[in-house]
């Protein structure tokens, strides 16, 4: 499974990465701090699964969300956030358990 | 009394950071960040309120607190001292600047997708200590700021108040470059 890891704290990314890399099956195929990032790298890349980080600076997970909609690649999308209140709002958009 | 209690999210950061640096095994800078962390909570937490200390510590304190804060945000933070010698004996409130300094960051680096700048400065003016924070801001005009951040500038301006009656100035400016400015003067006073 091909992953990208969007969050806006490198040390975050880096938290992943570590934590990804005990399964031989998951590829994380890069890293993007920001939502206007995310968004082009998903365009590009077409990950399986993303990794999102809702508050971020500029463009929010859920913005990112939003831009990929009418997007013929959509992929698994993996909310990843410190703060509860968002994952009620996850759900409203649709996001995977 | 525990001062440092107006931003729980820090410590929650810096903890997130430091789990994030041992599952990663970079042992060193865990270490690092611990005995920065370590640092500046017994600064904060133990200094009395009432305390003063020199511009040099409090600055060292800052530095602590930077560290930390560096290692979250890398290029998107950058620190800038200007402190002229004269001014570095002189006695200030401790933790009188560090509280402008995290407002700083909150609302000039961390909103921000290319970061900014956070420049400290200390000089002399005459019989006057002046002390100044100035951020970058974040494309807009940084005033007025509300919540916990009007919160921490009223605590700031009270503690000035209880150590130099009416004899300081404390301001807020709006820079044209859409970043703000923390403009304290004190009277100069020397251990």
């Amino acid at each position: 499974m091909r992953i990208l890891l969007v969050d806006d704290e490198p040390l975050a990314l880096e938290l992943l990465d570590a934590l990804l890399k005990k399964y031989q099956d998951i590829e994380v195929i890069g890293h993007a701090n920001n939502g206007r990032r995310a968004l082009a790298a998903i365009r590009e890349q077409k990950p399986d699964l993303v990794v999102l980080d809702i508050q971020m600076p500029g463009m929010t997970g859920f913005e990112v969300l939003e831009g990929l909609q009418s997007d013929d690649h959509m992929p698994l999308i993996l909310f990843a956030t410190a703060f509860d209140k968002y994952a009620v709002e996850a759900f409203d958009v649709s996001a995977v358990d | 009394m525990l001062r440092y209690q107006r931003n729980p999210h820090f410590l929650f950061n810096t903890l997130n950071s430091i789990q994030s640096l041992v599952s990663s095994r970079r042992t060193e800078a865990a270490t690092v960040m611990i005995a920065s962390l370590s640092n500046f909570l017994r600064y904060s937490l133990y200094t009395d309120g009432k305390k003063r200390v020199t511009v040099d510590q409090e600055l060292e304190a800052i530095d602590l607190y930077l560290q930390i804060e560096q290692s979250r945000f890398r290029d998107r933070l950058t620190v800038a001292y200007d402190v002229a010698d004269e001014a570095r004996g002189a006695l200030v409130p401790s933790m009188l600047l560090q509280p402008l300094v995290e407002n700083a960051i909150k609302h000039a680096i961390a909103p921000s997708e290319q970061g900014g700048s956070v420049i400290i400065s200390a000089h002399r003016a005459g019989d006057r200590l002046e002390l100044a924070v100035t951020d970058s801001g974040h494309g807009h005009a940084g005033l007025p700021r509300s919540g916990d951040s009007g919160l921490g500038l009223r605590n700031i301006k009270q503690r000035l108040e209880n150590s130099y009656g009416r004899e300081f100035s404390f301001q807020l400016i709006a820079l044209e470059t859409g970043g703000t400015r923390a403009e304290i003067r004190l009277p100069l006073g020397w251990p």
